[in-house]
């Protein structure tokens, strides 16, 4: 009995040895080969930066820069971001004695927004050129700070854009209103922007 | 009559035979295919480019669903769903651009509400499951607060394959700020809200959504203040 117990703790030894364990089917997980293929670039959006300027009501012609980011979200939409700072005013305003609105006050306004393209199609001079535009509506919420005060933005406008394969250029123009009351006192509180940007993609 | 009973039977005969020669004969050339590259990414633009499904096309960058292809001299845009039109493009490479430009389930999101506030969150998968993390800011001045909350959204009806129907139950931390009494109307400390929500969000492109949210947010302390919104939500697909 006790020569029968070695022999079989000598057959599980044996068994357990690690020419026998190599034997066991063991399966890992199995590669389709497409993580070893090189990703393809992406183009995400459109950065750009450039020269803005504001109108507003019962004010002077202001400029400033515009940075803007846009992220696609498909083949039609995108999402916009815009940081614009510059001059506010550079003519003071007096009501009752009392400066409202001084001579050197400064804007910054960041907003965030979508567009949607109602028109795209191609341009072209020669022929032999052709390059994309679109033309898009934006609509973009947000908070302008205008000298001390401050208050929330809202603009709807048209970008023109013309899409070259490393950079782009864009036309903008919108309607805006900002609800501060300073400004509203001041019937400063809207108006137009047009801006002109060059870009590139990310 | 028999002359007649002959004309009748060779013209027959020869029927049957053009017939049977126009039904086997094979055609005598099929119609040449040529997959048209556009000038941008979208079907809105126009076709400058067209080739035969044998050419080399290389794909030089992707940008949503759609790629940039070039043969070398000229090149235009293709929707990857008609990549495999292209008889010499390799098949890994077609199925992993097709597999990168497929929506993910990662959507960041921008909401505006009916309380004044702006909010910025995140939809994310986690075990089969839609969980979200938001920041809800209400306006500056004597009513500025703001949540910070965590939960969970769960789709419930989808009557049409762009539209969703979904709820969603939420705990957060709700703070005053600036001696606000949004919250609590004794104190400024942080308190503890429970968020539950039904939205209806249509998916307008292939990685954007739009939709509305009904909430109702409520304290968890003795005075539950309970604050009732409707909101504005865009979500973008990763």
């Amino acid at each position: 009995m006790k020569r029968k117990l070695i022999l079989s703790a000598c057959a599980l030894m044996a068994s357990l040895s690690p020419s026998a364990l190599a034997e066991v089917y063991s399966p890992g997980n199995q590669s389709n080969g497409l993580d070893a293929l090189e990703d393809t670039p992406v183009q995400h959006g459109m950065l750009g930066a450039g020269y803005a300027n504001t109108l507003s009501t019962n004010n002077d012609a202001q400029p400033g820069m515009l940075f803007t980011g846009r992220y696609f979200a498909g083949e039609k939409w995108y999402l916009l971001g815009e940081l614009q700072f510059g001059t506010f005013s550079t003519r003071a305003v007096v009501q009752n004695g009392e400066e409202v609105r001084s001579d050197d006050e400064e804007m910054l306004r960041y907003s965030a927004g979508a567009g949607y393209a109602l028109l795209q199609g191609t341009a072209s001079t020669s022929g032999a050129r052709a390059v994309p535009w679109v033309i898009a509506a934006e609509l973009t919420a947000g908070e302008q700070n205008s000298g001390d005060t401050s208050g929330r933005y809202a603009s709807l406008g048209t970008s023109v854009q013309f899409h070259g394969d490393r950079i782009w250029t864009a036309l903008g123009v919108r309607e805006f209103l900002v609800d501060d009351e300073r400004l509203q006192s001041l019937e400063s509180d809207g108006g137009t922007q047009w801006d002109i940007s060059l870009g590139m993609w990310f | 009559m028999i002359q007649a009973h002959r004309l009748f039977t060779s013209l027959a005969l020869t029927m049957i035979v053009l017939s049977a020669s126009l039904v086997s004969a094979p055609r005598a050339s099929a119609e040449q295919v040529y997959i048209g590259l556009r000038n941008g990414p979208s079907e809105a633009f126009p076709v400058i480019y067209e080739v035969t499904p044998r050419r080399h096309l290389e794909v030089i960058y992707r940008r949503g669903s759609w790629v940039k292809a070039t043969d070398g001299r000229s090149s235009g845009w293709l929707h990857v769903d008609d990549l495999h039109l292209l008889e010499t493009f390799p098949r890994d490479e077609l199925w992993k651009l097709v597999n990168d430009a497929r929506p993910g389930r990662v959507r960041p999101e921008f909401v505006l509400s009916s309380l004044d506030a702006y909010a910025v969150g995140v939809v994310f998968p986690l075990f089969s499951q839609d969980l979200f993390a938001r920041y809800t800011r209400g306006p500056e001045g004597e009513t500025s607060w703001s949540l910070t909350e965590f939960g969970l959204l769960n789709d419930f009806a989808r009557p049409v394959d762009d539209l969703v129907f979904s709820w969603s139950g939420a705990l957060g931390y709700g703070k005053d700020q600036q001696g606000s009494r949004f919250w609590d109307s004794e104190t400024d400390d942080p308190v503890w809200v429970g968020t539950a929500g039904a939205e209806a969000m249509w998916r307008v492109d292939r990685y954007f959504e739009i939709g509305v949210r009904g909430e109702v947010a409520t304290t968890l302390n003795s005075e539950m203040t309970t604050h009732r919104s409707a909101s504005l939500v865009w979500r973008v697909r990763l």
